[in-house]
């Protein structure tokens, strides 16, 4: 791996590492990989659990995740379950733009 | 290392997280996104799965296992195997579009999808002017 390269994406890993434990604080979003769409649909199908805000970047889009009162015990497997079905919504989008 | 293989040869597992995870960098020049995405998904049911970008044209999809006890690092190899399945479904799928639309158009070729009245409209009305004088 390049150098500049581990550079990068150390503090995603440390984000990603972090969310294990239930606590995701500005994810970088790819645009080329997650659509702005699938990003609110799954907020929105997550309200009941977290709340997401979203912050736009040079070349992409920052994710927070805060988990609802009552749900912290759960805060590792619901930011887990949110990454899936952004992933899910990705891939729908995906094949509606395909046609 | 054997000879003739490069020394700065990738490697399968790009970092362990300390949470059990592990993280794979997916060159793009071989893999498009929606293969990685197809790919991805199958892992869905037994890890969490995040796709970023490592800004030099590759991604960075990390797994985290469901279970506690399951070894990320199979899931890294069983990811890299499920890349080539679905960069191949992706290729014969490329290779065979033309012969399956063809198969498809023919299939549908009696049907009227998008004029519903040819089919289901009443004679009275007579969209199609059968009945008009030439």
């Amino acid at each position: 791996m390049k150098p500049e390269t581990k550079e990068i994406i150390a503090p995603i890993l440390r984000k990603l590492d972090a969310a294990a434990s239930g606590r995701v604080r500005n994810l970088p979003l790819a645009s080329n990989v997650y659509s702005i769409s699938a990003l609110t649909d799954a907020s929105e199908a997550f309200s009941a659990f977290c709340s997401a805000q979203l912050a736009r970047g040079d070349d992409g889009h920052f994710l927070s995740l805060a988990i609802c009162e009552g749900h912290q015990s759960d805060a590792g497997r619901i930011i887990g379950e949110f990454l899936n079905h952004l992933l899910v919504l990705s891939i729908s989008d995906r094949l509606w733009s395909d046609g | 290392m054997s000879e003739g293989v490069s020394q700065t040869a990738p490697q399968l597992v790009l970092a362990t997280l300390g949470g059990s995870g592990v993280a794979i960098q997916i060159d793009t020049t071989l893999f498009s996104v929606n293969t990685v995405f197809r790919a991805c998904y199958k892992f869905t049911d037994c890890a969490y799965v995040f796709i970023g970008d490592a800004k030099d044209g590759n991604l960075i999809v990390t797994l985290h296992p469901k279970k506690t006890g399951q070894d990320s690092l199979q899931l890294a190899g069983e990811l890299s195997n499920e890349l080539i399945d679905q960069k191949i479904r992706e290729d014969l799928a490329h290779e065979a579009a033309s012969v399956r639309e063809m198969i498809v158009a023919q299939a549908f070729a009696e049907g009227n999808l998008l004029d519903e009245a040819r089919d289901e409209g009443d004679y009275r009305t007579d969209t199609e002017k059968i009945g008009r004088r030439r």
